[in-house]
Order: C-alpha cells, then structure tokens, then sequence
C-alpha cells in the first residue's frame, strides 16, 4: 500500500516504484494507492499487517478505499 | 491544606522550569484550578453561571448529568475533584438527585482542600445560589494566588495521549512522533497512558508482545477482544465520517495508526478509568465497559476519553489530530498535535505542534518528540497550550459500569 503524501488529480501521472500509473481519482493527503494487484477477498497490507479485505480485484494503482475494502471487524461508516 | 515545603514561586530545577502545587498525597499539580461540579444536568446551568463570571481564569466547569446513581461516575468525580490540579472545589446541587454529594465532599474535604457543597433548592433558587457560588469562588481564587510551587522534575509526571479526528496522516507523523515522547519521557520516569481499545482491533498480537508479563499479555489480549465484542454488538466501530474522508478505509487501518501513540517502551500495567498508575511506565487504559452492553457507546466523543486519563491523574493529555479537533479540557491541558501539514496551515491557532511537516520533509519522528517534550515541560513550567488560551474547557462525563482490576493487571516490577 502507498499512502499519498500530498493530494493527486484524477489523470495526473504518477510513478509506483519507477512505472507509470494514471492517477484514478481526485484523492487527498493520507489516501492510499494500491502498490500491487490485489485478487479479490486477498488481505489488504498496510504498516505490515491485514488492515481488511478487497472486496473487488484491485489493480496496481487503484485508490484503495472504503469502495474495494471492508473491515474484517466493524463495517466502517461514512457520508457519501 | 498544611504544607509546609520550602517553596518558591519558581524554583530552577537542573534542567526544567516545571513547578507545581504539593497536594497532601504527594502529586504535585501543573495547575491550580478551582473546579466547579455540578451533579445533574439540572444544575448544569447554575453552575455554568458561576463559571461564566471567570472567563480567563482557572475556574473550570466539570459534571455528571444523570438523576440515577452510577459508582463510574461517582468514582471519576472524586478522582477529578482531587486531582493535583484542582485546588478547591464547589459542588452545585439540585438537591433531590442521586447522585451521592455528602460523599463527594468528604472525599474533598478528607485531602485538605477547601470544599463547599451548594443545594440550589435549599439556598433560594438559582439567583441566590449563583451569587454565593461566585463569591466562594471569589475568595478561593485569592486564597490560592497566595500558595506557592514546588519543584516538578519528569519523575512526577503523568501524561495521557489521545487521538482524535483521525485521518491517514495521523498513524505516519503524529501518533508516532507522541510515541517517541513517550519513550522519552518513560525512561526520565514518567507514567504515560495510552488508550481505547476499541481502536487497537488488530493490534492485540504486537501490543501483548510487549507485555511485562505473560498473565498481563493475556490481559491486554483480552481487554481488545472485550472491546470488539462491544462494538459488534453496537453496530459500529470506533470510526467516525471523516476519518474515512481522511483516507482512512476501516478500523484496523486507524487502530495500526492509533497504536504508535504508545511508542516501543515495555507495557506495565492495564488500568481503567480513574486507576492511577503506581510508578513509572507505560499503561494501557482500557475504557470500555465491563459486562454486557449498557448505556450505549463507550466514549461517544473524545472529551469523555480525555476526562478518563485526566481521572487516572494525568497532568495533561497529548491530542493527535489529522483532521483538526479544537477542543481542550477541564482540569488538564490539552497539547494538540496536528498530523496533517494542510490542516495545520488551515488550523494553526488551534495547534501546538506541526508534525505533518515530517510529511514535507521539513522534519523528522525524533525531531517533532523532543518538540512535544519540550513542550510538556514547558505546560509544566506554567506555558499555556493553544486551547488553553482559546478558552476551551470541554467536558463529558456519562454512564457506565467497570468491574475492578485484578493484581495481573499491574504486576510488580523485576
């Protein structure tokens, strides 16, 4: 998992350990990006440990977030 | 209160300004406030009156809004009442609520501090009970400007840590950075608390790796497993709207980030609200309520966390925030730690410390703890915090129910 140290516009070019990825959407400071392809129902790793599941196949480069993520405790709750 | 200390208005220390008020049970306090508590909502507003005729001053406004009796809470009231900071207290009654007043001030009066109990259907109704409030007050206000300090070294401090408005800067810069304090600040001999296991699911495994003993890492364990059970039950975790704003996607994602709060000392002890560490180290507070599910969530905002590390005697309490939490506290300070560089440039009234500079690389973990050190000695010398001096004196105090810990919960050292 890369967690965005500052905001990236949709469409910016973006380098993940030296390839190019299109930056999929608006996304601000501490957002995450996806370092590698996650297969569906894999773990999701950030600081080393499980922080949830893919609940969608995930392509290297996609913002991870609460629309391809679910907690393996509580569901987490948010605005749209 | 008979102290009878050499003492000076501000004594140099080797290496410090930090000074404080002797209490009789040996804490010394950062403060010297005079703590108004009211005892139902019902005299909620009495109180407040009283409180409103001392804006800038150390008159702070604490209390309990139920009509039903609750030992947490009557617990909590005392510890709160005879913090070290705290240098006299008026309790405002209603009259006819349960909450146990006669207790509450004996509880006071029994550490030598100045007490006076107001019943607002015995004393002619609000007007009269606000007039006699202020002028207790008053007269307490000059009796402790007289009181002189001690000398405080680190040895004879607590301090808490809290995050709140998190976002996902706040496990890279802030919550770490507090961690390095705490490190810091542990081996000078401080206690250091850190807090709701509600937002360390996940965390269980490495948190009880650094337990003093193996009965206390089946403790810890357990204490997180209580807290998932919890929040199960209730439907929701420890996660609020912007957090997920923030970048942040589900609960283990914010407790891995919440967890660096507690930086890499060995941890010593598992106490609850209003257990008051015994002796140098790191604790862990377990907030959430023993039992089934009663009165609804555990902290329903985070001043009622503050409240409870302020309860277990902290002098004051580091807020790591992402998303821009204003608040302060009652009885402590409050030193506000902003994780995010956008918020801090957004918000930098409000905060103390602008972690998220390490974000930008104007700044590194180290660097920003011996910051937040300093700054604690520096709240300790008589500084004011950024909250302080907005005013800010929030306050919550609900119900809930704890069973005592046990022996394993604090095991002896070597």
């Amino acid at each position: 998992m890369l967690v965005l140290s500052a905001s990236v516009v949709v469409g910016e070019p973006l380098l993940i350990d030296g390839g190019l990825v299109i930056a999929p959407v608006t996304a601000g400071l501490g957002h995450k990006l996806a370092r590698r392809a996650i297969a569906r129902g894999e773990k999701v790793i950030k600081y080393g440990v499980p922080i949830g599941r893919a609940t969608v196949p995930i392509a290297r480069g996609d913002h991870v977030h609460v629309h391809n993520v679910r907690s393996d405790h509580t569901p987490t709750y948010s605005l749209d | 209160m008979s102290i009878t200390l050499e003492a000076t208005t501000r004594p140099p220390t080797a290496s410090t300004n930090m000074r404080g008020w002797l209490r009789s049970d040996g804490r010394k306090g950062v403060r010297n406030v005079v703590a108004v508590a009211y005892l139902v909502e019902c005299a909620h507003h009495v109180a407040r009156q009283v409180t409103g005729a001392f804006d800038g001053q150390d008159v702070h406004l604490i209390g309990f809004p139920g009509c039903f009796p609750n030992d947490y809470a009557q617990r909590i009231m005392e510890r709160l009442c005879t913090h070290p900071n705290v240098g006299a207290v008026l309790i405002v009654s209603l009259g006819c609520e349960s909450f146990n007043k006669r207790q509450l001030a004996r509880v006071v009066a029994g550490t030598g501090r100045p007490v006076e109990t107001l019943v607002i259907q015995s004393n002619g109704g609000t007007r009269r009970t606000v007039a006699a409030g202020r002028a207790w007050v008053t007269a307490q206000l000059s009796a402790l400007d007289g009181v002189p300090t001690v000398p405080m070294a680190v040895e004879d401090l607590i301090v808490g840590t809290i995050c709140g408005g998190s976002d996902g800067t706040s496990g890279l810069t802030g919550n770490p950075a507090a961690g390095r304090a705490f490190d810091s600040l542990i081996s000078a001999g401080a206690a250091c608390i850190f807090e709701e296991t509600g937002e360390l699911i996940g965390c269980e495994e490495i948190m009880a790796a650094r337990a003093a003993t193996p009965d206390l890492a089946v403790l810890l364990r357990a204490s997180v497993a209580k807290a998932a059970a919890y929040y199960a039950t209730l439907g929701y975790g420890s996660f609020a709207s912007g957090n997920a704003d923030g970048g942040l996607s589900t609960i283990e994602e914010k407790s891995m980030g919440a967890y660096a709060k507690s930086g890499r000392s060995p941890i010593v002890g598992l106490i609850k609200p209003g257990d008051i560490p015994p002796r140098a180290g790191l604790y862990l507070m377990d907030v959430v309520p023993d039992g089934e599910v009663r009165f609804g969530f555990p902290n329903i905002s985070d001043n009622a966390e503050i409240v409870e590390l302020i309860a277990s005697g902290a002098h004051m309490v580091l807020f790591v925030t992402g998303r821009g939490s204003v608040v302060g506290s009652a009885i402590s300070p409050v030193i506000k730690i902003c994780a995010n560089p956008d918020t801090f440039r957004r918000m930098e009234d409000d905060m103390d410390v602008d972690a998220g500079r390490i974000l930008e690389g104007r700044g590194t973990l180290d660097g920003v703890g011996a910051e937040i050190v300093a700054l604690i000695e520096a709240v300790a010398g008589g500084a004011r915090t950024k909250s302080e001096e907005l005013g800010h004196q929030e306050f919550i105090l609900t119900y809930k129910s704890f069973d005592p810990i046990g022996p394993a919960c604090l095991p002896s050292p070597g």
